[in-house]
């Protein structure tokens, strides 16, 4: 995948959305790493949120990676008897992310770039390998007081 | 004991909307997590106030927020939406909905949109007998 002026503008756009609404729904701070290009994830998580973009000009997909330690802490934070059981924890967890998404989708419409988002779907694994539609993606790590969050956002313009 | 009718067709929202309004206004709350089961549900227990989300899976908000209001004009419906969406909300305030909630909500603006249309808060700043505190 080329790294776009447009691209790197994306990019810079749905990060600041994800601190901000994470940061607002957790009630804390978040700090981000540096970005990095990278064609497969293949390091410590073992929970994905996987959530499709589409546009008139881009499309794509953006993964959320973290421990399951780090999504139960999250979905535990807002509902305990949802992070209780596995299959609730995962529940939820697609329903934060689904926020944070559509937060950063309406981010992004005020600044001119169209895109919609498909439902989030969670998966597991141990260990958990992840190939992003034989593209390159951006990676970024947030971290918070709940455990850190790897962001890999594999977009292109169509 | 005053009575709510949370629609959401996410859990997550259900439980967290039912844990505040259960614990911050001692309300009873019955969930629907579908436009048609909302309408249903309200014919059938005469909630004293509704929040109902905008998006839903099975079922418009809008259009269940249109329906409860052709079925009871003095309805108290909170609509809870993402940012963005300020086009349905405007349509919504129009059907005759009572306020609106953005998602990420803090529990503050919950308590106080709800209870206000419960008639057990106040705006901020002011007490029940129209005093600024």
């Amino acid at each position: 995948m080329e790294l776009t002026h447009i691209d790197a503008r994306f990019i810079t756009l749905f990060l600041e959305s994800y601190q901000e609404v994470f940061g607002r729904v957790f009630d804390c701070d978040v700090c981000r790493g540096t970005v990095s290009v990278m064609s497969s994830q293949n390091g410590h998580s073992t929970v994905a949120v996987l959530t499709g973009v589409i546009g008139n000009c881009h499309t794509g997909m953006v993964v959320f990676r973290m421990k399951e330690e780090t999504a139960r802490r999250m979905v535990g934070y807002l509902d305990p008897t949802m992070a209780a059981f596995r299959e609730s924890m995962f529940e939820g967890l697609g329903e934060v992310f689904n926020i944070v998404s559509g937060n950063a989708v309406q981010h992004l419409a005020k600044n001119k770039i169209d895109l919609s988002i498909t439902t989030p779907s969670v998966v597991a694994g141990n260990p958990l390998a992840l190939h992003l539609l034989n593209q390159s993606a951006y990676s970024v790590s947030m971290l918070s007081p709940l455990g850190e969050v790897g962001i890999d956002i594999a977009i292109k313009r169509l | 004991m005053k009575k709510v009718l949370v629609v959401d067709d996410a859990r997550l929202m259900r439980n967290i909307l039912r844990r505040i309004l259960e614990e911050d206004l001692e309300c009873s709350v019955i969930e629907a997590c579908g436009g048609e089961e909302a309408v249903e549900l309200f014919k059938r227990h005469s909630p004293d106030a509704v929040t109902m989300d905008v998006t839903m899976e099975n079922g418009n908000g809008i259009e269940a927020a249109r329906a409860i209001l052709a079925y009871d004009r003095e309805a108290s419906i909170v609509m809870v939406t993402s940012t963005g969406q300020e086009r349905m909300v405007a349509e919504a305030v129009r059907c005759g909905v009572k306020d609106f909630i953005l998602k990420p909500f803090t529990r503050e603006r919950i308590r106080n949109a709800v209870g206000r249309v419960l008639g057990i808060g106040a705006p901020v700043g002011w007490t029940m007998a129209g005093e600024y505190r």
